[in-house]
């Protein structure tokens, strides 16, 4: 982790990937859907967006619920939209491979999954609340802004005061960082909400809300399953230790009366007991 | 606990407030569950008319004649004072159910029993008759329309080609086959059988007995707020209006 005296512009290079990620391939994936967004609108051929956009009414009232998770693919092409596309691609594409390097690919990608559900939530909240979802006039949303905003806090709230440089000049904090970026998001977000798939600024919120809770409550969550796990392996040793002292016994009175002078209750003990004394099974690479 | 399941918890324990909030939103407001469908329908818009349908096809098609019937309507509002709704009018049609409706107040039309793939001729009967139902209270929305005459102007302007607006043979055949008891009883009719061949035929017969001036006359009491008084019909049309009415009927019945 850099130090605020090794800034420089080539601080960040080390967090890039050149290898195969789930972040590398979810921005191909991102790309591949603004080429179709780009062919769609010039082919006036709406099929793609109406189909991945959210629609809080289509979504959680039509039963379409893979809309809470496609709409991030659902980009507009005016070009405040193309240009935060670039940004926010470009702080991703750091952000998110640094993020999945502790992670591993499955977990950024459930967490991506999640950021986005968490942004439609939001909406679909607001929809419901204030009498949107009930109007056929409402435009749906779309726009990948909250699920990487939601990544990008995640990313800052593992070590907020480490230095970044914003323009690749300035020094700051990454956690001052991230506020600017999330205060023009929301900004850049409110004139185009509604407006042709243009981003929510309440779905920016929802999925920055989610992963703030997730960051500071995944750590307790962690801590309470690795608790449960100790108590397990200790009430099985407790138990193994016990089954050990009556199987003494019981092979002490084998050697004194026979087989034949168990009990049931005593037999079935014996037959719990053997699994103890099993070898492991062998695994495929021994 | 194997790493995997450990992941898998990890994920489910965090999914689970959206889902608790998600499940929450689609209970609590059952009423979207029901409107759903038809706020999901595909919608097109042409000058003044929307239709809710499934096929742009039939939405272009039906668009022109549903905007040569509204025309129609204005012209002939001398009588009745059609008027169109400044919102425009916005025709939902549905294939499930049987009775289509507009609703009271509403630039809103729900033509119901007519398959998705259903050719778009089959929706202009219904159409057209609450289209005259739905300018008929525009043109006085304070007032409280007698149900017959209600439904006999709109049978009347019910049609599939211009001139909106005719005599039913049909429907009339019908009312004579079926008559009412008494003038006075089919006027107080809230519906039921033969309630809309006899309500028609009393249209029909007055604008073949009578001045559209008198009939405008009648018509001005409808459209008056508040609801008509007993009497007034026979107070304007004379106390031989049954009668003739009944010769109406029957000459009708005879021509068939």
């Amino acid at each position: 982790m850099p130090t605020w005296d090794e800034a420089t512009p080539y601080t960040e290079r080390s967090t890039f990937s050149r290898h195969a990620s789930v972040t590398n391939a979810l921005v191909g994936v991102h790309l591949a859907a603004l080429a179709v967004a780009a062919i769609s609108h010039f082919a006036h051929w709406r099929v793609f967006l109406e189909a991945t956009e959210f629609k809080t009414i289509s979504a959680l009232y039509g039963l379409q619920f893979w809309r809470f998770i496609t709409y991030p693919f659902a980009h507009s092409l005016d070009p405040a939209s193309l240009v935060a596309f670039v940004v926010l691609g470009w702080l991703f594409i750091r952000a998110g491979n640094e993020l999945e390097r502790d992670w591993g690919g499955a977990r950024m990608l459930g967490f991506c999954t999640a950021m986005a559900l968490y942004g439609a939530a939001a909406q679909a909240a607001w929809d419901v609340f204030t009498g949107a979802a009930a109007d056929f006039r409402t435009e749906g949303i779309g726009g990948f802004h909250a699920p990487i905003l939601g990544v990008l806090l995640a990313a800052t709230l593992r070590n907020p005061r480490r230095p970044v440089l914003l323009f690749m000049i300035l020094p700051m904090r990454a956690i001052t960082f991230f506020w600017l970026v999330f205060g023009a998001a929301l900004l850049y977000s409110v004139p185009l909400f509604r407006n042709g798939n243009g981003p929510s600024p309440l779905a920016i919120a929802g999925a920055v809300a989610a992963a703030w809770a997730y960051s500071r409550l995944d750590p307790r969550l962690d801590r309470v399953l690795e608790w449960l796990d100790t108590r397990k392996a200790r009430a099985k040793f407790l138990e193994e230790f016990e089954l050990r002292a009556q199987v003494d016994i019981l092979l002490e009175k084998i050697q004194k009366s026979g087989m034949e002078s168990l009990s049931r209750q005593e037999r079935r003990t014996l037959r719990r007991a053997s699994g103890l004394y099993r070898p492991p099974a062998r695994t495929s690479h021994e | 606990m194997s790493d995997v399941r450990r992941r898998f918890v990890r994920l489910s324990i965090f999914l689970l407030p959206a889902l608790l909030i998600l499940a929450a939103l689609h209970f609590f407001r059952g009423d979207l569950r029901e409107a759903a469908p038809s706020l999901m329908m595909p919608r097109y818009a042409f000058d003044g008319v929307t239709f809710i349908m499934k096929g742009r096809s039939r939405a272009e098609a039906l668009a022109p004649w549903t905007q040569q019937v509204i025309e129609k309507l204005k012209e002939r509002s001398a009588i009745y004072g059609f008027k169109a709704p400044e919102r425009g009018f916005l025709i939902e049609v549905q294939s499930a159910g049987a009775a289509s409706e507009c609703e009271l107040k509403s630039n809103r039309i729900v033509i119901r029993g007519i398959r998705d793939d259903a050719p778009w001729e089959l929706i202009r009967q219904d159409l057209s008759r609450l289209i005259a139902r739905t300018m008929l209270r525009e043109g006085a929305p304070d007032a409280d329309f007698s149900p017959w005459f209600e439904e006999g102007v709109s049978r009347f302007y019910e049609g599939l080609q211009p001139p909106f607006g005719s005599r039913k043979p049909e429907l009339i055949v019908h009312a004579a086959r079926n008559p009412p008891a008494s003038l006075e009883g089919a006027l107080e009719s809230r519906g039921g059988a033969y309630f809309a061949a006899v309500s028609h035929s009393i249209i029909a017969f007055l604008h073949e007995a009578y001045t559209a001036e008198l009939i405008a006359k009648y018509a001005e009491i409808e459209r008056a707020p508040g609801s008509v008084m007993l009497g007034e019909f026979q107070r304007i049309f004379g106390k031989d209006v049954e009668k003739e009415w009944r010769e109406f009927l029957a000459q009708r019945q005879k021509g068939s």
